[in-house]
Protein backbone atom coordinates (compact mmCIF):
# COMPACT_ATOMS: atom_id res chain seq x y z
CA UNK A 1 0.00 0.00 0.00
CA UNK A 2 1.34 3.65 -0.66
CA UNK A 3 0.64 5.03 2.93
CA UNK A 4 2.72 1.90 4.38
CA UNK A 5 5.30 2.35 1.73
CA UNK A 6 5.57 5.98 2.01
CA UNK A 7 5.76 5.68 5.93
CA UNK A 8 8.38 3.23 5.76
CA UNK A 9 10.56 5.66 3.76
CA UNK A 10 10.01 8.63 5.63
CA UNK A 11 11.11 6.90 8.76
CA UNK A 12 14.13 5.92 6.89
CA UNK A 13 14.91 9.05 5.20
CA UNK A 14 13.76 11.71 7.65
CA UNK A 15 13.72 10.28 10.95
CA UNK A 16 16.36 8.06 10.68
CA UNK A 17 18.45 10.23 8.74
CA UNK A 18 18.32 13.24 11.25
CA UNK A 19 19.24 10.72 13.92
CA UNK A 20 21.72 9.61 12.56
CA UNK A 21 22.98 12.31 11.14
CA UNK A 22 23.08 15.21 14.11
CA UNK A 23 23.06 12.48 16.87
CA UNK A 24 19.89 13.72 18.49
CA UNK A 25 16.69 12.13 19.05
CA UNK A 26 14.60 15.14 18.26
CA UNK A 27 14.58 18.47 16.86
CA UNK A 28 15.24 21.15 19.67
CA UNK A 29 12.60 23.05 21.46
CA UNK A 30 13.02 26.26 19.66
CA UNK A 31 13.56 24.73 16.34
CA UNK A 32 10.54 24.08 13.50
CA UNK A 33 9.56 20.95 11.56
CA UNK A 34 8.54 22.06 7.93
CA UNK A 35 7.01 20.50 5.22
CA UNK A 36 4.94 20.53 2.19
CA UNK A 37 1.01 19.54 3.98
CA UNK A 38 -0.43 17.91 1.35
CA UNK A 39 -3.50 15.83 2.37
CA UNK A 40 -3.18 13.64 5.21
CA UNK A 41 -3.90 9.78 5.10
CA UNK A 42 -6.87 9.71 6.92
CA UNK A 43 -8.80 6.31 8.71
CA UNK A 44 -11.64 5.09 7.23
CA UNK A 45 -13.86 7.06 8.74
CA UNK A 46 -12.13 10.23 7.53
CA UNK A 47 -12.46 11.57 11.11
CA UNK A 48 -9.13 10.62 12.43
CA UNK A 49 -5.80 10.89 11.17
CA UNK A 50 -4.17 7.56 10.17
CA UNK A 51 -0.72 6.35 11.96
CA UNK A 52 0.27 6.34 8.52
CA UNK A 53 0.07 10.00 7.72
CA UNK A 54 2.72 11.98 8.37
CA UNK A 55 1.81 14.22 11.21
CA UNK A 56 1.17 11.12 13.32
CA UNK A 57 4.11 9.34 12.09
CA UNK A 58 6.60 12.54 13.29
CA UNK A 59 4.72 13.08 16.29
CA UNK A 60 4.86 9.37 17.86
CA UNK A 61 7.98 9.33 16.84
CA UNK A 62 9.12 11.50 18.71
CA UNK A 63 10.79 13.72 16.29
CA UNK A 64 9.02 16.86 16.77
CA UNK A 65 8.10 16.56 20.25
CA UNK A 66 6.18 19.90 20.76
CA UNK A 67 4.20 19.95 17.60
CA UNK A 68 1.75 22.80 18.59
CA UNK A 69 4.90 25.06 18.34
CA UNK A 70 7.11 22.81 15.88
CA UNK A 71 5.06 21.44 13.66
CA UNK A 72 4.48 24.18 10.24
CA UNK A 73 3.07 22.55 6.82
CA UNK A 74 2.81 24.90 3.27
CA UNK A 75 -0.24 23.94 1.03
CA UNK A 76 -0.99 26.23 -1.55
CA UNK A 77 -4.68 24.35 -1.86
CA UNK A 78 -7.09 25.92 0.67
CA UNK A 79 -9.31 22.92 1.03
CA UNK A 80 -6.44 20.53 1.84
CA UNK A 81 -5.28 23.11 4.75
CA UNK A 82 -9.03 23.04 6.08
CA UNK A 83 -9.07 19.46 5.86
CA UNK A 84 -6.09 18.82 8.06
CA UNK A 85 -6.77 21.50 10.34
CA UNK A 86 -10.11 20.19 11.56
CA UNK A 87 -8.04 16.90 12.60
CA UNK A 88 -4.98 18.35 13.73
CA UNK A 89 -5.76 21.91 15.14
CA UNK A 90 -2.77 22.01 17.22
CA UNK A 91 -0.34 21.97 14.55
CA UNK A 92 0.55 24.92 12.09
CA UNK A 93 -1.21 25.15 8.28
CA UNK A 94 -0.38 27.63 6.15
CA UNK A 95 -2.09 27.97 2.71
CA UNK A 96 1.17 29.79 1.35
CA UNK A 97 3.93 28.76 -1.29
CA UNK A 98 6.52 26.97 0.94
CA UNK A 99 9.37 29.39 -0.33
CA UNK A 100 6.84 32.70 -0.04
CA UNK A 101 6.09 31.76 3.52
CA UNK A 102 9.16 30.85 4.94
CA UNK A 103 10.58 33.99 3.64
CA UNK A 104 7.74 35.79 5.37
CA UNK A 105 7.90 34.08 8.78
CA UNK A 106 11.60 34.71 8.45
CA UNK A 107 11.14 38.35 7.97
CA UNK A 108 8.40 38.05 11.30
CA UNK A 109 11.83 36.31 13.33
CA UNK A 110 8.90 33.69 13.88
CA UNK A 111 11.14 30.63 11.76
CA UNK A 112 13.87 28.50 12.42
CA UNK A 113 13.80 25.11 11.11
CA UNK A 114 15.85 22.17 11.55
CA UNK A 115 14.28 19.80 8.85
CA UNK A 116 12.49 20.99 5.72
CA UNK A 117 10.98 18.20 4.08
CA UNK A 118 10.41 19.09 0.84
CA UNK A 119 7.74 16.16 -0.74
CA UNK A 120 7.54 17.63 -4.13
CA UNK A 121 4.71 15.68 -6.59
CA UNK A 122 7.04 17.19 -9.21
CA UNK A 123 9.29 14.86 -11.63
CA UNK A 124 13.73 16.37 -11.06
CA UNK A 125 13.44 18.49 -13.76
CA UNK A 126 10.93 20.87 -12.48
CA UNK A 127 11.50 20.01 -8.75
CA UNK A 128 14.91 20.39 -8.21
CA UNK A 129 14.54 23.71 -9.54
CA UNK A 130 12.53 24.80 -6.59
CA UNK A 131 14.60 22.69 -4.18
CA UNK A 132 17.90 24.26 -4.87
CA UNK A 133 15.96 28.25 -4.25
CA UNK A 134 14.72 26.90 -1.14
CA UNK A 135 18.08 25.41 -0.74
CA UNK A 136 20.25 28.78 -1.20
CA UNK A 137 17.41 30.48 1.08
CA UNK A 138 17.89 27.70 4.37
CA UNK A 139 21.27 28.20 4.49
CA UNK A 140 20.62 31.23 6.57
CA UNK A 141 19.47 28.48 9.14
CA UNK A 142 22.22 25.87 10.59
CA UNK A 143 22.47 23.03 10.99
CA UNK A 144 19.38 22.00 9.15
CA UNK A 145 18.42 19.21 6.93
CA UNK A 146 16.64 19.23 3.70
CA UNK A 147 15.08 16.19 2.40
CA UNK A 148 14.15 16.39 -1.42
CA UNK A 149 11.22 14.13 -2.75
CA UNK A 150 10.50 13.75 -6.29
CA UNK A 151 8.29 11.49 -8.91
CA UNK A 152 10.82 9.43 -10.98
CA UNK A 153 8.14 7.43 -12.73
CA UNK A 154 4.53 7.87 -13.24
CA UNK A 155 1.89 7.55 -16.00
CA UNK A 156 2.79 9.29 -19.14
CA UNK A 157 6.83 8.97 -18.43
CA UNK A 158 8.13 6.19 -20.80
CA UNK A 159 11.07 4.97 -18.37
CA UNK A 160 11.85 5.31 -14.71
CA UNK A 161 14.49 8.45 -14.31
CA UNK A 162 17.71 7.18 -12.93
CA UNK A 163 19.63 8.21 -9.75
CA UNK A 164 22.21 10.70 -12.46
CA UNK A 165 19.15 12.08 -13.96
CA UNK A 166 18.03 13.21 -10.55
CA UNK A 167 21.50 14.30 -9.75
CA UNK A 168 22.28 15.84 -13.48
CA UNK A 169 19.29 17.76 -13.13
CA UNK A 170 20.69 19.55 -9.86
CA UNK A 171 24.20 19.87 -11.18
CA UNK A 172 23.01 22.03 -14.23
CA UNK A 173 21.08 24.62 -11.76
CA UNK A 174 23.19 27.70 -11.14
CA UNK A 175 21.57 27.64 -7.86
CA UNK A 176 22.57 24.38 -6.77
CA UNK A 177 25.93 25.62 -7.26
CA UNK A 178 25.47 28.48 -5.11
CA UNK A 179 23.90 26.23 -2.17
CA UNK A 180 27.15 23.92 -2.53
CA UNK A 181 29.25 27.19 -1.98
CA UNK A 182 27.00 28.14 1.29
CA UNK A 183 27.99 24.66 2.28
CA UNK A 184 25.26 22.15 1.83
CA UNK A 185 26.50 18.75 1.38
CA UNK A 186 24.90 15.45 0.33
CA UNK A 187 26.11 11.78 0.80
CA UNK A 188 25.11 11.32 -3.11
CA UNK A 189 22.48 8.30 -1.91
CA UNK A 190 18.86 8.01 -3.09
CA UNK A 191 16.09 6.14 -1.30
CA UNK A 192 13.76 5.10 -4.06
CA UNK A 193 10.40 3.14 -3.34
CA UNK A 194 7.04 2.65 -5.22
CA UNK A 195 3.20 3.76 -4.60
CA UNK A 196 0.17 3.09 -6.54
CA UNK A 197 0.97 5.35 -8.93
CA UNK A 198 4.26 6.37 -9.02
CA UNK A 199 8.09 6.00 -8.39
CA UNK A 200 9.51 7.94 -5.95
CA UNK A 201 12.79 9.26 -4.92
CA UNK A 202 14.40 10.77 -2.04
CA UNK A 203 17.61 12.88 -1.66
CA UNK A 204 18.87 14.31 1.44
CA UNK A 205 20.67 17.46 2.02
CA UNK A 206 22.78 18.59 5.03
CA UNK A 207 24.50 21.67 6.34
CA UNK A 208 27.13 22.05 8.92
CA UNK A 209 26.86 18.57 9.12
CA UNK A 210 27.65 17.48 12.86
CA UNK B 1 -1.80 -7.71 1.29
CA UNK B 2 1.28 -9.15 -0.20
CA UNK B 3 3.23 -6.52 -1.04
CA UNK B 4 5.69 -6.45 -4.23
CA UNK B 5 7.51 -3.07 -3.87
CA UNK B 6 9.36 -4.22 -0.51
CA UNK B 7 12.31 -5.56 -2.62
CA UNK B 8 12.52 -2.20 -4.44
CA UNK B 9 12.79 0.00 -1.84
CA UNK B 10 15.54 1.15 -0.10
CA UNK B 11 19.08 3.27 -0.19
CA UNK B 12 20.88 3.09 -3.77
CA UNK B 13 24.33 3.35 -3.59
CA UNK B 14 26.51 7.14 -4.04
CA UNK B 15 26.06 8.36 -7.52
CA UNK B 16 29.32 9.41 -9.15
CA UNK B 17 30.51 12.35 -7.83
CA UNK B 18 31.42 13.55 -11.22
CA UNK B 19 28.07 13.69 -12.42
CA UNK B 20 26.38 15.49 -9.15
CA UNK B 21 29.24 18.59 -9.80
CA UNK B 22 27.45 21.70 -10.39
CA UNK B 23 28.24 24.50 -12.78
CA UNK B 24 30.09 27.05 -11.11
CA UNK B 25 29.83 30.39 -12.43
CA UNK B 26 33.54 30.92 -13.09
CA UNK B 27 33.60 34.69 -12.47
CA UNK B 28 31.11 37.57 -12.64
CA UNK B 29 32.47 39.08 -15.62
CA UNK B 30 29.67 38.18 -18.77
CA UNK B 31 30.92 36.58 -21.87
CA UNK B 32 33.05 39.47 -23.29
CA UNK B 33 34.80 39.71 -19.87
CA UNK B 34 34.25 43.17 -19.95
CA UNK B 35 31.04 43.47 -17.88
CA UNK B 36 30.06 43.02 -14.80
CA UNK B 37 26.47 40.49 -14.86
CA UNK B 38 23.98 39.61 -12.17
CA UNK B 39 25.18 36.70 -9.84
CA UNK B 40 23.14 33.96 -8.83
CA UNK B 41 23.62 35.11 -5.39
CA UNK B 42 21.89 38.52 -6.06
CA UNK B 43 19.22 36.84 -7.82
CA UNK B 44 18.30 34.74 -4.85
CA UNK B 45 18.66 38.11 -2.56
CA UNK B 46 16.26 39.62 -4.66
CA UNK B 47 14.04 36.71 -4.84
CA UNK B 48 13.74 36.85 -1.19
CA UNK B 49 12.87 40.58 -1.32
CA UNK B 50 10.00 40.19 -3.67
CA UNK B 51 9.01 37.59 -1.29
CA UNK B 52 8.85 39.75 1.97
CA UNK B 53 7.77 42.49 -0.19
CA UNK B 54 4.34 40.46 -1.81
CA UNK B 55 3.92 39.47 2.00
CA UNK B 56 3.90 42.86 3.23
CA UNK B 57 1.75 44.28 0.55
CA UNK B 58 -0.42 41.55 0.95
CA UNK B 59 -0.95 41.90 5.13
CA UNK B 60 -0.71 45.97 4.90
CA UNK B 61 -1.93 46.88 0.88
CA UNK B 62 -0.25 50.10 -0.61
CA UNK B 63 1.64 52.40 2.08
CA UNK B 64 2.41 55.68 1.33
CA UNK B 65 5.94 56.44 2.02
CA UNK B 66 6.50 57.60 5.64
CA UNK B 67 9.78 58.98 5.64
CA UNK B 68 8.60 61.21 2.67
CA UNK B 69 11.59 63.26 1.05
CA UNK B 70 11.57 66.72 2.53
CA UNK B 71 11.54 69.72 0.09
CA UNK B 72 16.01 70.11 1.52
CA UNK B 73 16.76 66.95 0.23
CA UNK B 74 15.04 67.45 -3.43
CA UNK B 75 18.21 69.28 -4.89
CA UNK B 76 19.61 69.43 -8.45
CA UNK B 77 21.83 66.75 -7.96
CA UNK B 78 18.95 63.85 -6.62
CA UNK B 79 18.83 61.44 -3.71
CA UNK B 80 20.43 58.32 -2.90
CA UNK B 81 18.40 55.44 -3.12
CA UNK B 82 19.86 52.51 -1.25
CA UNK B 83 18.37 48.60 -1.78
CA UNK B 84 16.31 49.77 2.05
CA UNK B 85 15.00 52.73 0.68
CA UNK B 86 13.89 50.83 -2.66
CA UNK B 87 11.81 48.77 -0.74
CA UNK B 88 10.31 51.76 0.79
CA UNK B 89 9.33 53.48 -1.60
CA UNK B 90 8.11 50.13 -4.03
CA UNK B 91 6.19 49.20 -0.93
CA UNK B 92 4.19 52.40 -2.06
CA UNK B 93 3.39 51.47 -5.24
CA UNK B 94 -0.06 51.31 -6.03
CA UNK B 95 -0.15 52.25 -10.02
CA UNK B 96 -0.75 49.09 -11.76
CA UNK B 97 1.62 49.73 -14.52
CA UNK B 98 3.25 46.71 -16.77
CA UNK B 99 6.53 45.17 -15.93
CA UNK B 100 9.34 44.54 -18.43
CA UNK B 101 11.86 42.03 -17.34
CA UNK B 102 14.36 43.12 -20.41
CA UNK B 103 14.27 46.57 -18.50
CA UNK B 104 15.47 44.68 -15.43
CA UNK B 105 17.85 43.42 -17.14
CA UNK B 106 19.56 46.31 -18.86
CA UNK B 107 19.22 48.60 -16.11
CA UNK B 108 21.15 45.89 -13.83
CA UNK B 109 23.89 45.73 -16.38
CA UNK B 110 24.08 49.87 -16.24
CA UNK B 111 23.99 49.68 -12.90
CA UNK B 112 26.47 47.32 -11.99
CA UNK B 113 28.87 48.37 -14.67
CA UNK B 114 29.11 51.95 -12.62
CA UNK B 115 27.26 53.68 -16.00
CA UNK B 116 24.15 54.89 -14.30
CA UNK B 117 23.84 58.77 -14.81
CA UNK B 118 20.69 60.51 -13.23
CA UNK B 119 19.38 63.03 -15.93
CA UNK B 120 16.64 65.64 -16.02
CA UNK B 121 13.92 63.71 -17.62
CA UNK B 122 13.90 60.27 -15.97
CA UNK B 123 13.14 61.26 -12.14
CA UNK B 124 11.40 59.64 -9.86
CA UNK B 125 7.52 60.64 -9.82
CA UNK B 126 5.52 60.69 -6.69
CA UNK B 127 2.34 61.55 -6.20
CA UNK B 128 0.59 64.40 -3.79
CA UNK B 129 -0.48 61.57 -1.57
CA UNK B 130 3.67 60.92 -1.45
CA UNK B 131 2.67 57.04 -3.65
CA UNK B 132 5.39 56.11 -5.49
CA UNK B 133 3.86 56.79 -9.86
CA UNK B 134 7.12 56.00 -11.47
CA UNK B 135 10.83 54.09 -11.85
CA UNK B 136 9.55 51.23 -10.30
CA UNK B 137 12.29 49.37 -13.06
CA UNK B 138 15.10 51.53 -11.37
CA UNK B 139 13.79 50.10 -7.45
CA UNK B 140 13.81 46.56 -8.80
CA UNK B 141 17.27 46.77 -10.00
CA UNK B 142 18.87 48.64 -7.21
CA UNK B 143 17.16 45.70 -4.91
CA UNK B 144 18.85 43.40 -7.47
CA UNK B 145 22.44 44.36 -7.71
CA UNK B 146 22.35 45.80 -4.07
CA UNK B 147 24.54 48.93 -5.40
CA UNK B 148 22.68 52.46 -4.98
CA UNK B 149 22.31 54.53 -7.21
CA UNK B 150 21.42 59.00 -7.37
CA UNK B 151 18.12 59.54 -8.61
CA UNK B 152 16.10 62.91 -8.95
CA UNK B 153 12.89 63.48 -8.01
CA UNK B 154 9.92 64.71 -8.58
CA UNK B 155 7.03 65.57 -6.07
CA UNK B 156 3.59 65.81 -5.83
CA UNK B 157 2.52 65.24 -9.12
CA UNK B 158 -1.11 64.66 -10.30
CA UNK B 159 -2.04 61.43 -11.37
CA UNK B 160 -3.04 63.19 -14.93
CA UNK B 161 0.52 63.77 -15.15
CA UNK B 162 1.80 60.69 -13.81
CA UNK B 163 -0.45 58.76 -16.46
CA UNK B 164 0.94 60.44 -18.98
CA UNK B 165 3.93 58.21 -19.25
CA UNK B 166 0.82 55.12 -20.31
CA UNK B 167 0.39 57.28 -23.42
CA UNK B 168 2.26 54.54 -25.70
CA UNK B 169 1.72 51.49 -23.82
CA UNK B 170 -1.13 49.26 -24.87
CA UNK B 171 -3.71 48.36 -21.66
CA UNK B 172 -4.51 45.43 -20.48
CA UNK B 173 -8.00 44.49 -20.12
CA UNK B 174 -7.78 43.08 -16.65
CA UNK B 175 -6.47 47.07 -15.70
CA UNK B 176 -9.03 48.25 -17.69
CA UNK B 177 -12.15 46.36 -15.45
CA UNK B 178 -10.12 46.78 -12.32
CA UNK B 179 -11.17 51.01 -12.59
CA UNK B 180 -8.08 51.73 -14.01
CA UNK B 181 -8.71 55.52 -15.28
CA UNK B 182 -6.28 56.18 -17.99
CA UNK B 183 -5.85 59.84 -19.42
CA UNK B 184 -4.00 59.01 -22.57
CA UNK B 185 -6.49 58.40 -25.76
CA UNK B 186 -4.92 55.28 -27.40
CA UNK B 187 -5.50 53.52 -23.70
CA UNK B 188 -9.31 54.80 -23.37
CA UNK B 189 -9.84 52.73 -26.84
CA UNK B 190 -9.09 49.59 -25.61
CA UNK B 191 -10.90 50.62 -22.05
CA UNK B 192 -14.08 51.40 -24.79
CA UNK B 193 -13.59 48.53 -26.91
CA UNK B 194 -13.83 46.24 -23.57
CA UNK B 195 -16.98 48.22 -21.76
CA UNK B 196 -18.88 48.09 -25.37
CA UNK B 197 -18.30 44.06 -25.27
CA UNK B 198 -19.63 44.29 -21.74
CA UNK B 199 -22.18 46.25 -22.86
CA UNK B 200 -23.46 44.44 -25.37
CA UNK B 201 -23.17 41.03 -23.42
CA UNK B 202 -26.10 43.10 -21.05
CA UNK B 203 -26.11 45.88 -18.82
CA UNK B 204 -23.18 48.62 -19.49
CA UNK B 205 -20.47 48.14 -16.41
CA UNK B 206 -20.07 51.52 -14.90
CA UNK B 207 -16.25 51.69 -14.72
CA UNK B 208 -16.43 55.36 -14.27
CA UNK B 209 -18.38 55.01 -10.65
CA UNK B 210 -15.44 52.68 -9.02
CA UNK B 211 -14.36 53.82 -6.07
CA UNK B 212 -10.68 54.14 -6.36
CA UNK B 213 -8.68 55.05 -10.03
CA UNK B 214 -6.50 52.16 -9.04
CA UNK B 215 -5.57 48.67 -9.68
CA UNK B 216 -8.67 47.28 -7.54
CA UNK B 217 -7.50 43.48 -6.43
CA UNK B 218 -10.19 40.99 -6.31
CA UNK B 219 -9.97 38.98 -2.70
CA UNK B 220 -13.26 36.85 -2.54
CA UNK B 221 -15.84 35.61 -4.98
CA UNK B 222 -18.37 38.13 -3.91
CA UNK B 223 -16.25 41.11 -5.08
CA UNK B 224 -15.90 39.51 -8.39
CA UNK B 225 -19.84 39.10 -8.75
CA UNK B 226 -20.48 41.95 -7.59
CA UNK B 227 -18.15 43.06 -10.59
CA UNK B 228 -18.98 40.81 -13.47
CA UNK B 229 -22.71 39.83 -13.02
CA UNK B 230 -24.49 42.87 -13.43
CA UNK B 231 -22.89 43.10 -17.22
CA UNK B 232 -24.02 39.58 -17.63
CA UNK B 233 -27.76 39.15 -19.09
CA UNK B 234 -30.04 37.53 -17.18
CA UNK B 235 -30.05 33.48 -18.14
CA UNK B 236 -33.96 32.36 -17.70
CA UNK B 237 -36.61 33.42 -15.05
CA UNK B 238 -36.12 29.60 -13.39
CA UNK B 239 -32.05 29.90 -13.05
CA UNK B 240 -31.69 33.45 -12.20
CA UNK B 241 -28.01 32.93 -10.70
CA UNK B 242 -25.43 31.98 -11.93
CA UNK B 243 -22.81 29.07 -10.56
CA UNK B 244 -19.27 29.84 -9.99
CA UNK B 245 -17.99 28.01 -12.95
CA UNK B 246 -20.33 29.91 -15.47
CA UNK B 247 -18.93 32.99 -13.94
CA UNK B 248 -15.50 31.72 -14.75
CA UNK B 249 -16.34 30.36 -18.29
CA UNK B 250 -17.64 34.37 -18.76
CA UNK B 251 -14.23 35.67 -17.52
CA UNK B 252 -12.32 32.88 -19.88
CA UNK B 253 -14.52 33.50 -22.89
CA UNK B 254 -13.97 37.78 -22.40
CA UNK B 255 -10.51 37.03 -22.03
CA UNK B 256 -10.14 38.96 -18.68
CA UNK B 257 -8.59 35.45 -17.10
CA UNK B 258 -6.23 33.48 -18.04
CA UNK B 259 -5.11 29.61 -16.94
CA UNK B 260 -2.41 30.72 -14.45
CA UNK B 261 -4.64 33.56 -12.67
CA UNK B 262 -7.46 31.08 -12.41
CA UNK B 263 -5.66 28.44 -10.53
CA UNK B 264 -4.89 31.14 -8.38
CA UNK B 265 -8.20 32.15 -8.04
CA UNK B 266 -10.02 28.92 -7.58
CA UNK B 267 -8.90 28.28 -3.58
CA UNK B 268 -10.33 31.70 -3.57
CA UNK B 269 -13.49 30.68 -4.87
CA UNK B 270 -13.81 27.57 -2.74
CA UNK B 271 -13.42 25.40 -5.95
CA UNK B 272 -11.71 22.25 -5.62
CA UNK B 273 -9.01 21.43 -8.20
CA UNK B 274 -9.94 17.77 -9.20
CA UNK B 275 -13.04 19.46 -10.12
CA UNK B 276 -11.77 22.41 -11.96
CA UNK B 277 -12.04 20.58 -15.72
CA UNK B 278 -14.84 18.76 -15.37
CA UNK B 279 -17.18 22.25 -13.64
CA UNK B 280 -15.43 24.09 -16.07
CA UNK B 281 -16.12 22.35 -19.01
CA UNK B 282 -19.61 21.64 -18.48
CA UNK B 283 -20.02 25.07 -17.90
CA UNK B 284 -18.62 25.85 -20.78
CA UNK B 285 -20.58 24.20 -23.13
CA UNK B 286 -23.54 25.54 -21.07
CA UNK B 287 -21.89 29.41 -21.85
CA UNK B 288 -21.79 28.95 -25.54
CA UNK B 289 -25.42 27.00 -25.14
CA UNK B 290 -26.83 30.19 -23.95
CA UNK B 291 -24.69 33.05 -25.62
CA UNK B 292 -25.60 31.53 -28.77
CA UNK B 293 -29.35 31.81 -28.17
CA UNK B 294 -28.90 35.45 -26.83
CA UNK B 295 -27.55 35.76 -30.40
CA UNK B 296 -28.77 34.08 -32.70
CA UNK B 297 -32.02 32.97 -31.00
CA UNK B 298 -31.43 29.20 -31.19
CA UNK B 299 -29.41 26.14 -29.80
CA UNK B 300 -25.68 24.67 -30.28
CA UNK B 301 -25.29 21.21 -30.40
CA UNK B 302 -21.98 20.81 -28.88
CA UNK B 303 -20.82 17.95 -30.29
CA UNK B 304 -18.71 20.17 -32.55
CA UNK B 305 -15.12 20.29 -33.66
CA UNK B 306 -12.76 23.05 -32.60
CA UNK B 307 -13.26 24.85 -36.04
CA UNK B 308 -16.68 25.20 -35.92
CA UNK B 309 -16.51 26.73 -32.36
CA UNK B 310 -13.83 29.03 -34.16
CA UNK B 311 -16.25 29.58 -36.36
CA UNK B 312 -19.31 30.81 -34.29
CA UNK B 313 -17.07 32.29 -31.25
CA UNK B 314 -15.73 34.51 -34.37
CA UNK B 315 -19.20 35.70 -35.78
CA UNK B 316 -20.28 35.85 -31.96
CA UNK B 317 -17.66 38.21 -31.45
CA UNK B 318 -17.77 40.14 -34.14
CA UNK B 319 -21.48 40.41 -33.62
CA UNK B 320 -20.77 42.22 -30.30
CA UNK B 321 -17.46 44.65 -31.50
CA UNK B 322 -19.94 45.69 -34.74
CA UNK B 323 -20.15 48.74 -33.09
CA UNK B 324 -16.74 49.58 -32.58
CA UNK B 325 -14.23 50.19 -35.26
CA UNK B 326 -10.19 50.44 -34.02
CA UNK B 327 -7.78 51.62 -35.91
CA UNK B 328 -5.34 48.90 -36.73
CA UNK B 329 -2.55 48.38 -34.87
CA UNK B 330 -3.72 50.88 -32.71
CA UNK B 331 -3.10 49.61 -29.44
CA UNK B 332 -4.08 46.37 -27.69
CA UNK B 333 -7.90 46.11 -29.57
CA UNK B 334 -6.48 45.62 -32.99
CA UNK B 335 -9.54 43.84 -34.41
CA UNK B 336 -7.91 40.58 -35.95
CA UNK B 337 -5.04 40.50 -32.51
CA UNK B 338 -7.93 41.25 -30.28
CA UNK B 339 -10.29 38.15 -31.97
CA UNK B 340 -7.70 35.31 -32.12
CA UNK B 341 -6.19 36.19 -28.96
CA UNK B 342 -9.97 36.01 -27.11
CA UNK B 343 -10.84 32.65 -29.72
CA UNK B 344 -7.53 31.22 -28.53
CA UNK B 345 -8.25 31.47 -25.05
CA UNK B 346 -11.46 29.97 -25.63
CA UNK B 347 -10.11 27.09 -27.48
CA UNK B 348 -7.36 26.68 -24.90
CA UNK B 349 -10.15 25.65 -22.13
CA UNK B 350 -12.53 24.70 -24.31
CA UNK B 351 -10.13 21.99 -25.05
CA UNK B 352 -11.05 20.11 -22.05
CA UNK B 353 -14.67 19.94 -22.93
CA UNK B 354 -13.58 18.76 -26.79
CA UNK B 355 -11.81 15.56 -25.03
CA UNK B 356 -15.05 15.24 -22.83
CA UNK B 357 -17.11 15.17 -25.55
CA UNK B 358 -17.79 12.23 -27.84
CA UNK B 359 -16.39 14.25 -30.89
CA UNK B 360 -15.10 11.89 -34.09
CA UNK B 361 -12.03 14.28 -35.56
CA UNK B 362 -10.01 16.13 -32.18
CA UNK B 363 -6.62 17.91 -33.04
CA UNK B 364 -4.08 17.69 -30.67
CA UNK B 365 -3.63 21.84 -31.24
CA UNK B 366 -6.34 23.95 -32.58
CA UNK B 367 -3.24 25.36 -34.72
CA UNK B 368 -2.88 22.06 -35.90
CA UNK B 369 -6.46 22.08 -37.68
CA UNK B 370 -6.17 21.77 -41.05
CA UNK B 371 -9.65 23.93 -41.50
CA UNK B 372 -8.78 26.56 -39.05
CA UNK B 373 -5.52 27.08 -41.32
CA UNK B 374 -7.70 27.33 -44.63
CA UNK B 375 -9.61 29.79 -42.55
CA UNK B 376 -6.96 32.16 -41.94
CA UNK B 377 -5.54 31.97 -45.59
CA UNK B 378 -9.27 33.39 -46.84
Amino acid sequence: MLTREKSRARQATVIDAYRQHSGLRSIPHNRHYVTLAGLQSFEDDREALSPHSEYAQVTSAGLVPLPKRQYVAFDTQAELIAVNKRVAPTATWLCEDIYAGLVRLHAEKKINPAIVFYDSMRLPQLGTVEASKLMVFLSKFRPIMFVANFIVHRQFVPSPLSNEEIFRSFARLPAYGLALRRGWSTDRRVYRYKGDHATMATVVFWLDRQ
Amino acid sequence: MKNNNDKNAGWSEPVDASIAEPQNEASCKDRTGRFVRVTEEMRHNYLERMAELAAFRKQHGPQPVARFISAEKKSKSGIVVTPDVAMEYLRSVRYNRLFIKKNLQDYSMIILNGQWIPNHTDSTKFDTEGYLGDANHRMHCVILTGVPIIVRVDLGLSHAEIETLNSRKAARSAQALSGYQFEAPLANETIHGVKTLLATLGQPLDIEGVDTPYKRIINTYKELIDLIVPALPKKSNEMPNYSKGEVIAVLLMIGIVNRKTLVEWLPKFNLHLRYKTCELSESLSRMLGWLDKYVEGRAVEMDRSPTDYVIRCKAFLKAILSGVKPKNGANGLDDQNFMDTLVYKLLHEAQIDVQLSDVDRAPTTWRNDPNYVRERKK
